[in-house]
């Protein structure tokens, strides 16, 4: 069943409840997430939900409205450049016979391990079927590079992407959208793989969990990917369903991050470039290499950005709200900038060549974040490695948590 | 609290001045993102952006209508504004009108009456609101609806030249004593200001009522 705006059969009288404050579409029912003001036009107050506004309003006027859909299998080949590793076809086999089970799934992967493709099997097995499939995940950025490498090797499927802003629907079959899309579609999917589900809001935002379940039909499988899993997942998932992959794909080890016990507050709040900084900077350069240095706050970047580009010329930053971001981040991967300050809006998705990493002020970090700054190193066959360096005021239990978990998985053991 | 805009919780500490002081619906953050003009040469009416002497949109409109005696803009119709704008009209996210409220930097008492630009009946009745005077009641502004409408479509829709050649759609309440606007000063208050050509139309229709003065107050500028 998916929810429509304008169109089909009344699913709810009201998309809200005025006088409990429940959305009966994405179950928010926090009060503080509600808005109510007079309207003169309806004669009354209205009261409406700010957690799902972003893809169409539901209030206390407008009646839900939601339309059924059938099942429709289609032949779905899909065509993959390389064959998968030992590995993955294993994790591949396992997520198939989930999918048979019809029981829910998390795959615990290394960074770079290609965990994307290791679901392809899957997804053409369920829409040969006749179940309809959703590739789902917290990040705008992930979203737009999976459907892009979805539509590559699945050639014959018509996919749709949906997101904040676009839409471009076929058939509601075959979907890739960010997690709050989901808020529309109820008992409707044989098959949800989320992909990094540790991702911010869903890290923090528990609903969002419930609105894939919601999302999912009776009997379905969830799969959830990440590389840093928490309880809930597991405990989402189950236990007993948990698939490791300790290797990246081109079987090299994860480069282990170089601890610099030195902060950077001082020198650049007296705005001096911090000597440590520097000195590895122009080593990374001098080596050809490429350098992302995540900065833990914006209003830091702001001050530090100039120091480096005085020293660096064409060093550059961005963040979530940089217009562009998109830009910025092209001319990295094609090479002309070669250091590029970032928040932690690049700790995952992103994939560019030759790159070492620096983290400023790593003490501020939580672990699930330094793993993944430490997965963007090493991503491609002839660039396996990489280096990483924290540099921090003093330690703490994220940063040896995080050397610790990817010792583990060099050693071939997860950290559950 | 909640910033209306990012839905963040809004965490302020209590001091002497912030405790008896109404919180404000946006987060510090939200409201740097939305006061960020774009640096550059502007028209000095009507603040376009521009690399010229002379406006054409304003020599457009001293041509063919009587001009507004200055117009102010609040916002630069840019990134995150733009998307205030695109949520707070196009998704119906009414709460926005108090954001958008706290942009309003004009004297209102220097005017006898804030007259804001009326939507159609269909516009009304898609939306629910009119996004112009909402944003004044949350302001706390008395205001008066003497223009109506009947224009369906969106300005946004149309191309320059079309909003250009466009005949009048508006016209004044039949309800609304005509001599008891002569010799007052009016403020016409639009959301966002584009071509210019909607608030001169509905200046054009004002302007037989003989105020002695009338402002213009645009929450934008396209």
């Amino acid at each position: 069943m998916i929810i429509k705006h304008m169109e089909g059969e009344i699913y709810m009288e009201r998309g809200v409840d005025p006088d409990k404050y429940i959305c009966h579409r994405c179950s928010n029912d926090v009060k503080r997430y509600f808005y109510k003001y007079h309207s003169a036009y309806h004669g009354m107050d209205i009261v409406y939900c700010l957690k799902c506004v972003s893809i169409g309003r539901s209030d206390s006027v407008t009646p839900l409205r939601a339309i059924q859909t059938a099942k429709k299998p289609e032949a779905c080949r899909y065509h993959l450049d390389f064959e998968l590793t030992e590995a993955q076809q294993a994790a591949s086999d396992r997520i198939v016979k989930a999918l048979f089970a019809h029981s829910d799934m998390l795959l615990y992967a290394v960074t770079g391990a290609g965990k994307t493709e290791i679901v392809f099997e899957a997804i053409s097995l369920a829409r040969r079927q006749g179940m309809n499939v959703a590739f789902v995940s917290p990040r705008i950025d992930v979203v737009k590079e999976v459907h892009l490498r979805l539509s590559g090797a699945f050639r014959d499927s018509d996919i749709d992407l949906l997101y904040t802003g676009v839409k471009e629907t076929f058939e509601h079959r075959f979907t890739v959208c960010t997690v709050q899309q989901l808020y529309n579609y109820i008992d409707h999917f044989g098959l949800i793989i989320v992909d990094e589900t540790d991702a911010f809001p869903m890290s923090s935002d528990r609903q969002l969990l419930n609105a894939v379940r919601r999302a999912a039909a009776a009997s379905s499988t969830t799969v959830l990917m990440t590389a840093t899993p928490n309880r809930s997942m597991i405990e989402f998932a189950g236990e007993e369903n948990v698939v490791t992959l300790t290797r990246r794909y081109h079987g090299h080890d994860l480069a282990i991050p170089k601890v610099v016990w030195q902060g950077i507050a001082k020198d650049v709040n007296r705005r001096r470039l911090p000597a440590g900084l520097e000195g590895l900077i122009a080593g990374i350069l001098e080596k050809g290499r490429r350098v992302l240095v995540f900065v833990p706050e914006i209003s830091l970047m702001e001050k530090l950005q100039p120091l480096v580009a005085e020293k660096f010329p064409g060093a550059d930053s961005v963040y979530s709200g940089d217009e562009q971001r998109y830009g910025k981040v092209d001319s990295m991967r094609s090479g002309r900038a070669r250091v590029l300050l970032t928040t932690t809006i690049l700790e995952r998705g992103v994939t560019f060549k030759n790159l070492d990493v620096i983290v400023v002020g790593a003490e501020t970090f939580n672990s699930d974040s330094l793993v993944q700054i430490c997965g963007r190193t090493g991503r491609k066959k002839d660039d396996p490695v990489g280096n990483i360096w924290f540099m921090a005021a003093y330690n703490t239990g994220h940063i040896r948590r995080t050397i610790r978990i990817i010792k583990k998985f060099n050693a071939g053991r997860a950290a559950l | 609290m909640i910033c209306l805009y990012c839905h963040s919780r809004i965490r302020e500490e209590a001091d002497l001045i912030t405790m008896f002081k109404r919180q404000k619906p946006l987060c510090m953050p939200c409201r740097k993102k939305l006061s960020l003009w774009r640096p550059g040469e502007r028209c000095a009416s009507c603040h376009r952006l521009m690399d010229r002497d002379e406006c054409p949109d304003c020599r457009f409109l001293a041509e063919n209508y009587r001009r507004p005696g200055k117009i102010m803009c609040m916002m630069d119709y840019t990134g995150e504004v733009k998307m205030l704008f695109h949520r707070y009209k196009f998704t119906k996210d009414a709460a926005l009108s108090e954001v958008i409220a706290m942009f309003l930097k004009c004297r209102f008492g220097e005017y006898d009456m804030s007259i804001p630009i009326p939507v159609s009946a269909a516009r009304m009745e898609e939306r629910g609101y009119n996004q112009t005077s909402m944003v004044l009641r949350a302001a706390k502004v008395p205001y008066r609806d003497i223009l109506a409408t009947d224009k369906a479509e969106r300005q946004s829709e149309h191309s320059r030249r079309a909003r250009l050649t466009a005949p009048n759609p508006f016209h004044l309440k039949d309800d609304w004593a005509v001599s008891s606007l002569a010799g007052k000063r009016v403020l016409v208050v639009d959301d966002i200001y584009t071509t210019g050509i909607t608030v001169h139309q509905a200046l054009e229709k004002i302007y037989t009522l003989k105020p002695c003065a009338a402002d213009v107050l645009t929450f934008s500028k396209a």
